[in-house]
C-alpha cells in the first residue's frame, strides 16, 4: 500500500495527511520522522516515507531503491538513520530576564526599553530559541580623554560635549543604550563634585531617549557618593548603576539603587566566588529585587586573558542555567577594554619577527568585535563598546545566531572551491 | 556527556615500577593519565619494553582512554598536525585538545609567482606571544581548473615550497587523484568526498591511505549515512563537514550544526565522533550580501565576516580550518583565537609574585613593576628582553590581574606596591637614581608613592613602547 502511495505525482498535503495518520497510530515508532523540515525536498521526503514503509514492514521496490541511489541517498537500512542530538538537562532554569529604562507608562520617560536575560540554553544553541537579544550599550565619558586613534576619529566634534556625544552615538551609531561614565569626579582627575555629576547624567537623559547605565570613576571612595547622587537624579528612569563591587562601600551604592528603582551592576574580578558573594550580599543586604541585578564579571582583552574572562562567564552562566539561583542573571561585558591591546591600536608591532601586523584602522575595531563575539558565545548579554564599526558588525551577528524566525536555505556551499577570489 | 575516567579504573593498567619507569608514583600516574597530563600514546614505548602481557593492557588502556571524538594525523614529519581528540563540550570542565590548525588556501590558476609568494606568505608567518610565536599551519590547495595535470603540477610545487601538511580540494576524483600523485607519502587531507562522489573518493581515500573529508553541507543526515557508508567500506581517517555559511542568515544554521554534531559525538554517535571542519573561505564567494556596514571596502567586510565566522566556530567545535585572508587583521585575531580557546585552562594564570631580574642589571638599570598575571608578566618580560634592556621588574601579587583590572579592583595600591618591594627586600637607597617607574595604567597611584617618600615616574600606556620611552626618560631628571 505505502509503495502505491511514493509516486512521484503525491502531494505534499496528502503525504502530510498520511503522516498524520501514521503517527497516531504508532506514536513512538514514527516520532522521530519530522516531516515539515523535508518540505519542498523530494529526496528528503522519498527517503522518509521509505523508511517508514520499511518500519511497517513493506518491501521498497526496485523503482524507488533506484530513484533514492540516482538521488544519492544511500539506501541501507543499518545506515540510513536519523541524527539524534540529546539536549542539555542539567540546564533546568531560566536566567532572570530583566528590564533596561522605564517608560512613562512605567514612572520613567525612556521612549525605548530592553528587556534582557530569559536563556534556558547556552547562546544560540539549537535546543531553545534566545528569548531577548543582545544590546549594545556605547560609552560616553563626562570630559575628553586618551582615545585609540581610530576610536577618536569617530568622536572628534563631541569629546567636550556628552549629551552631543550621546546623541551621535544613538542617532548615527545605532546604540541601544548610553553608558555616561563620570570619569572627571575621581579626585585624583578633576574631582567633579556629585552634584555637577547628576546634572551631567540629567543632560544625558534629555538629550538621549534609550535607556543609559552611570558609570562612576572607579575611585572607591569617591563613588559611592557620585552615584548616590547619580541615581537620585535619574529617580524612575531604571537605569544601570555601575556599578558596585566588593571594594568599597557597596551597600551605599546598592541601597541607591533599589530606592531610586535602577538595577544594580554587580562588578567582580574573574571569580566566580566572588560573584557569588557580592550577588548575596547586595540581595541581602541592600534588598536588591531578582529583577535588579546584572552581572559584569570583567573582560580582558583578546590575547591578554580573555580566556580567563570566557570561561569564568561561561561557567556562571551554566551554573545560573543549572540551578545556582545567586547566578542566575543577565551578564555585562565591557568589551571597550579590548583597547587596551596593544594589536588593537598600536601602528606595528613592536616586536620585530612579528609578521607584518596589517592597517590599525581595520584591526582595531576587529579586535573589539572578536572580543564581544567570544563573550556573547559565553553568555553575555550586555555589550559595552566603543567603536561604531565594531558595535555594527557585533550587533549584525548575535541577531544572526539569535534569530528565530526561519530561514529559507539557499547556500551555495561550494562555490569557495572553485572560485577565483 | 562525555566519559569520565577514575584515576582507579586505570590503576590496575599501569605496572607496578613506575616510580622507576615514570619516575612517579603509581597513583601519580593514573591521576595524570586520567586528567591527560599524560597522553596515553606517550608511554607505549615504556610498554613496548615490559612483558608481553603488558602489550595487551597497554591496548585496554588506549581503548579506556580514547578520546570521545577521534583523533586525526594530516602530514607528515615536524610539521604533522593531529585534529579532534575532544572530550568535553565546555573547556572548564577539562581542557579542548589539539588546536584547530589554520589552513589558507591556494588554487591551481596562480602564477609560479604569484603561488611562490602566497606559499612564502603562509609558511613565515608568525605572532609572538608571551615567549613563544604563533603560526599558521597547513596549506590548502583548491583545483579551479578542474584540469588534473594543472593541479597535480601546483601540488608538486607547493609540497616543494613547505612541509606544511596539505588539504587537497576539488570534488573531481580524476583531479583528486593527480592531486594525490602528486603528494604520495605527504598523508594529505582530502576535501572532499560527498555522495556524487562517493564511490570514487573511498577507493582512492583506501588506495592512498590518506585521511578524507565528508561533506554534506547543510545536512547532517546526509552526513551520518556518508560517513555510515564509508566506515562500512573500511574508512577509519575521517573529518566532517557539515557546510559553512559564513555570514548572512544561515550562518545562525551553521553554528548549530557544528554544536550538534559535537554534542552527538559526545553523546556517543560513532557516526558522528570524528573531527569537524570549517571553511569561513566560504565568505569569498557566494551570492553578494547586503552589509550592514556600508562604508568599508567589500574586501574587508569579507575579512571581517571571515574573521567572526573563524572565531565562532573556534569557540564551537570546529577542529580544523580553511581561511583566505593574509591580512594582518584578520590573521591577528584568529591565531589569538585558537590559541586561547586551546589553552589548558588548569594552566595557572599567574607568575610567583616576586622580584625579577631582567638581563643583567645594575645600579643604573630602571626599577620597574607589573602585576603577577602571567599575561601581563610575560609581556613586560620579553618586550623588555627583546629591546635588550637589563632591569629590575617586580611582579606584584594582585591574585593574577592584569593591571588596568587590579587598580580599579583596589588589588594594586600604592600600599601593596611598598609593601611588595619591602618583602623582596629591594633596597632603592642603592639603585643610582632610586626612582619607581609605573606602568601607564597605574598612573593615579603615583601620588600615593610619591607620598611615602619615594620618586615615581609614570611610564608608558602599553610595555610594547618601554624601550622608546626608557631611551628618552631614562635616566630620571633629578628631582
Amino acid at each position: 500500500m505505502v509503495n502505491r502511495i511514493m509516486t512521484r505525482q503525491i502531494k505534499y498535503s496528502d503525504l502530510e495527511k498520511l503522516f498524520g495518520l501514521l503517527k497516531k497510530d504508532k506514536p513512538e515508532e514514527f516520532s522521530d520522522f519530522d516531516l515539515s523540515k523535508a518540505k519542498g525536498d523530494e529526496k528528503e521526503l522519498l527517503a522518509q516515507f521509505s523508511q517508514i514503509s520499511r518500519r511497517l514492514g513493506c518491501e521498497t521496490d526496485d523503482e524507488i531503491r533506484e530513484l533514492l541511489k540516482s538521488r544519492g541517498i544511500v539506501f541501507d537500512e543499518e545506515i540510513f538513520s536519523k541524527v539524534r542530538v540529546s539536549e542539555f538537562p542539567q540546564f533546568n532554569r531560566p536566567i532572570q530576564e530583566i528590564v533596561l529604562g522605564a517608560d512613562s507608562k512605567n514612572g520613567g520617560t525612556r521612549k525605548k526599553t530592553w528587556t534582557i536575560g530569559g536563556e534556558t540554553t547556552m547562546p544560540y544553541f539549537f535546543n531553545a530559541p534566545m528569548k531577548n537579544i543582545n544590546r549594545v550599550t556605547m560609552d560616553v565619558f563626562d570630559m575628553p580623554i586618551g582615545l585609540a586613534k581610530s576610536v577618536r576619529s569617530n568622536y572628534e566634534d563631541v569629546l567636550d560635549d556628552p549629551a552631543a556625544w550621546a546623541k551621535k552615538a544613538v542617532n548615527e551609531f545605532g546604540a541601544d543604550m548610553i553608558t555616561i561614565h563620570l570619569v572627571s569626579t575621581d579626585p585624583a582627575i578633576k574631582d567633579t563634585s556629585a552634584k555637577e555629576a547628576a546634572k551631567t547624567v540629567e543632560e544625558i537623559l534629555q538629550a538621549v531617549s534609550v535607556p543609559i547605565v552611570i558609570g562612576g570613576s572607579g575611585n572607591p571612595e569617591k563613588d559611592p557618593e557620585v552615584l548616590e547622587k547619580a541615581a537620585e537624579a535619574a529617580e524612575g528612569e531604571r537605569v544601570v548603576i555601575a556599578s558596585a563591587n566588593l571594594n568599597m562601600d557597596y551597600k551605599r551604592v546598592g541601597e541607591a539603587a533599589r530606592k531610586y528603582g535602577h538595577v544594580i551592576l554587580s562588578w567582580t574580578q574573574m571569580d566566580i566566588n566572588a560573584q557569588k558573594e557580592l550577588n548575596r550580599k547586595l540581595f541581602r543586604q541592600c534588598g536588591i529585587e531578582k529583577d535588579g541585578l546584572i552581572m559584569d564579571p570583567t573582560t580582558a582583552a583578546l590575547g591578554y586573558g580573555l580566556d580567563y574572562a570566557y570561561s569564568n562567564m561561561e561557567r556562571i552562566r551554566m551554573a545560573g542555567l543549572s540551578g545556582d539561583s545567586e547566578l542566575a542573571y543577565p551578564l555585562s561585558s565591557g568589551t571597550t577594554n579590548a583597547w587596551g591591546a596593544r594589536e588593537a591600536w598600536m601602528i606595528h608591532s613592536p616586536q620585530e619577527q612579528d609578521s607584518d601586523w596589517g592597517d590599525r584602522e581595520y584591526r582595531g575595531p576587529i579586535w573589539e568585535i572578536i572580543t564581544g563575539m567570544t563573550l556573547s558565545l559565553a553568555g553575555n548579554d550586555l555589550f559595552m563598546m566603543m567603536h561604531p564599526r565594531a558595535v555594527l558588525f557585533l550587533k549584525e551577528f548575535t541577531s544572526i545566531l539569535a534569530n528565530t524566525s526561519a530561514v529559507e536555505e539557499k547556500s551555495d556551499y561550494d562555490a569557495w572551491l572553485t572560485g577565483v577570489y | 556527556m562525555a566519559k569520565q575516567i577514575s584515576p582507579l579504573t586505570i590503576y590496575p593498567f599501569l605496572p607496578e615500577e613506575c616510580e622507576l619507569l615514570f619516575g612517579m608514583g603509581k597513583m601519580a600516574v593514573a591521576t595524570q593519565l586520567a586528567g591527560r597530563k599524560i597522553k596515553v600514546r606517550d608511554i607505549r614505548e615504556i610498554y613496548e619494553k615490559l612483558p608481553p602481557e603488558f602489550i595487551e593492557k597497554y591496548e585496554k588502556l588506549a581503548d579506556l582512554l580514547s578520546p570521545a571524538i577521534r583523533e586525526i594525523e594530516i602530514g607528515v614529519g615536524d610539521k604533522k598536525v593531529i585534529v579532534g581528540g575532544d572530550d568535553v563540550m565546555f573547556r572548564h570542565t577539562l581542557s579542548f585538545y589539539n588546536k584547530p590548525p589554520i589552513a589558507i588556501d591556494v588554487w591551481d590558476t596562480m602564477t609560479d609567482a604569484e603561488l611562490k609568494e602566497r606559499v612564502k606568505e603562509i609558511a613565515s608567518f608568525q605572532k609572538f606571544y608571551v615567549g613563544a610565536y604563533l603560526y599558521l599551519d597547513m596549506v590548502a590547495v583548491r583545483s579551479v581548473s578542474l584540469n588534473p595535470e594543472t593541479f597535480q603540477k601546483t601540488v608538486e610545487k607547493v609540497i616543494e615550497k613547505t612541509n606544511l601538511p596539505l588539504i587537497l580540494c576539488t570534488k573531481d576524483p580524476l583531479v583528486m587523484r593527480a592531486g594525490l600523485e602528486a603528494a604520495k607519502n605527504q598523508n594529505p587531507l582530502m576535501y572532499a568526498c560527498d555522495f556524487s562522489n562517493r564511490e570514487e573518493m573511498t577507493a582512492l581515500a583506501l588506495e592512498f591511505d590518506v585521511p578524507v573529508v565528508l561533506s554534506a553541507a547543510g545536512n547532517l543526515e546526509e552526513l551520518k549515512s556518508l560517513s555510515a557508508a564509508l566506515q562500512k567500506d573500511g574508512v577509519t581517517k575521517i573529518v566532517l563537514d557539515p557546510g559553512t555559511a559564513a555570514y548572512g542568515p544561515e550562518f545562525q544554521k551553521t553554528f548549530q550544526n557544528f554544536v550538534k554534531l559535537r554534542k552527538a559525538g559526545m553523546d556517543g554517535d560513532k557516526d558522528l565522533a570524528f573531527p569537524l571542519i570549517a571553511l569561513p573561505i566560504a565568505a569569498r564567494a557566494g551570492s553578494k550580501r547586503e552589509a550592514s556596514c556600508k562604508t568599508l571596502p567589500s574586501d574587508i567586510i569579507e575579512d571581517y565576516y571571515e574573521t567572526i565566522a573563524a572565531s565562532s566556530l573556534t569557540v564551537r567545535y570546529a577542529d580544523l580550518m580553511i581561511l583566505h585572508g593574509l591580512k594582518g587583521h584578520e590573521l591577528l585575531p584568529i591565531v589569538h583565537v585558537t590559541d586561547m580557546i586551546y589553552t589548558d585552562p588548569r594552566t595557572p594564570s599567574s607568575v610567583e609574585p616576586k622580584m625579577y631580574m631582567v638581563g643583567n642589571p645594575d645600579a643604573e638599570s630602571p626599577v620597574l613593576f607589573t602585576t603577577n598575571f602571567a599575561l601581563t608578566y610575560y609581556t613586560v618580560e620579553s618586550d623588555l628582553e627583546s629591546a635588550g634592556i637589563s632591569g629590575y621588574l617586580l611582579a606584584v601579587n594582585t591574585g593574577g590581574l592584569g593591571v588596568e583590572a587590579a587598580v580599579a579592583g583596589g588589588q594594586l595600591t600604592a600600599d601593596v606596591i611598598l609593601k611588595e618591594f619591602e618583602k623582596a627586600q629591594f633596597s632603592f637607597k642603592d639603585t643610582a637614581y632610586q626612582t619607581l617607574v609605573l606602568p601607564g595604567l597605574a598612573a593615579r597611584l603615583q601620588s600615593g608613592i610619591e607620598k611615602a617618600g619615594m620618586n615615581a615616574i609614570v611610564g608608558p600606556m602599553d610595555s610594547g613602547r618601554l624601550a622608546k620611552w626608557l631611551e628618552e626618560n631614562w635616566p630620571p631628571k633629578r628631582k
